[in-house]
């Protein structure tokens, strides 16, 4: 498609098929990656100041809308109504319009100066933490009324220490058992290999006992309580 | 609390014939837990007897022969207790091991005495394990046990309630029962 400078551009003759974006036209090289986005520093005190007269604003444009509507509302009772009804509708949808745009944009501007006063504050906060001499603070602090207040021995009931070392106690007692018997089973199985290949035999054992439940009871149950 | 084997393996072993190796340390951890025995009931008795029939306490010093003979008798009775109700001793227990009648079920009183009375007189009879093809021992022969893998005892398997009894209709009086 070849353009012509000063033939002025009509929008709608362009069809989508004939656009050409940024990412079709051919770079010739790999693009770079794209760089992160530089982290957003927390809102300052000079942010807050702007936002909160930002805030300042909106409240205004908002009252102003109030002061237009309630305007008309007198101007509609007062005129009469074949003379006033027209124009005042197109204005009463304007103000609604203004309305509803300045109530958007001032509960955006609550939640940025919000935004900017707790951000403020937290900065307040750890300043005056940083500054203190901690130190000096802690021995001002009646540690022991404050430990004396705990119930240290109700806590240690909560947690049920007992069984916690029980449980960890049993398992590694148990992991360690269980590492020693794989290794002997392992022993098992070679020295019973090993025997075969000397005995030259080619089946292999019959190690399976088909009658055994692992999961039956362990008791012999006398045969009057069956 | 229950268990669980990691090992899938040693899972897949559970319940076929063991091996000489663990057979051989379950047994020696048995002999060790007689000989504990034996000397825990002759300090028992000898701080008794000092106590009572003697004017100082000495350390008994009895004959070879006569220690021999207690281990001897104790193993034997260790081992039936052991193999007579659940099917294990402790060294069994130690390694997993559990012995059981060739049918699979738990070993009557006689059989585990008469197992215990063979494998304290003719323990070597355990070499046989190594080359008989389902891994018997003379004891296994003679009695016809078995001995197998089965390293969780029942007293730490997952624990499943019993199903809930079913309400069998009762027939009231004058009515028939369906």
């Amino acid at each position: 498609m070849t353009l012509d400078p000063n033939q002025p551009i009509d929008d709608d003759a362009v069809t989508e098929a004939e656009l050409v974006t940024i990412e079709d036209v051919p770079l010739g090289f790999d693009a770079p990656p794209a760089l992160p986005a530089p982290p957003a520093s927390p809102p300052n005190v000079v942010d807050l100041a702007f936002r909160s007269a930002r805030l300042g604003i909106d409240a205004a444009a908002l009252f102003a809308g109030e002061v237009a509507d309630l305007s008309l509302r007198v101007a509609r009772s007062v005129l009469p109504p074949a003379v006033a009804e027209r124009p005042l509708d197109a204005v009463d949808e304007r103000v609604a319009r203004q309305r509803t745009a300045a109530r958007e944009r001032g509960e955006h501007s609550v939640e940025q100066t919000r935004e900017a006063a707790e951000a403020v504050l937290n900065q307040v906060v750890v300043g005056v933490v940083d500054m203190l001499d901690m130190e000096q603070l802690i021995d001002h602090v009646p540690i022991d009324k404050v430990v004396a207040r705990v119930d240290l021995a109700g806590v240690i009931n909560e947690v049920d220490l007992g069984g916690i070392v029980r449980e960890s106690t049993t398992g590694l007692v148990g992991e360690t058992v269980d590492a020693l018997r794989v290794q002997v089973m392992g022993l098992d199985l070679f020295a019973s290999r090993m025997v075969d290949k000397v005995l030259r035999r080619k089946e292999l054992r019959d190690l399976v006992l088909a009658d055994y439940d692992v999961a039956g009871s362990e008791i012999r149950v006398p045969r009057e309580l069956r | 609390m229950s268990r669980l084997i990691r090992n899938p393996r040693a899972q897949e072993l559970q319940g076929s014939r063991a091996g000489v190796a663990s057979r051989s340390l379950a047994f020696g951890a048995d002999i060790g837990v007689a000989f504990l025995i034996y000397v825990l009931i002759g300090a028992i008795v000898s701080v008794l007897w000092d106590l009572f029939f003697s004017s100082k306490l000495s350390i008994p010093r009895p004959s070879g022969w006569f220690s021999a003979g207690a281990i001897f008798w104790i193993l034997v009775i260790y081992l039936s207790l052991g193999w007579g109700s659940t099917g294990r001793s402790l060294g069994k227990q130690l390694m997993g091991l559990r012995v059981v009648r060739s049918d699979g079920r738990s070993l009557p009183p006689h059989t585990a005495f008469l197992r215990a009375l063979f494998c304290a007189v003719l323990y070597p009879g355990l070499l046989l394990a190594l080359f008989d093809r389902r891994n018997r021992s003379v004891q296994d022969v003679v009695c016809k046990t078995v001995v197998v893998y089965d390293w969780i005892p029942e007293s730490a398997r997952p624990r499943l309630l019993a199903p809930a009894a079913v309400a069998t209709p009762v027939a009231r009086s004058g009515q028939q029962p369906a």
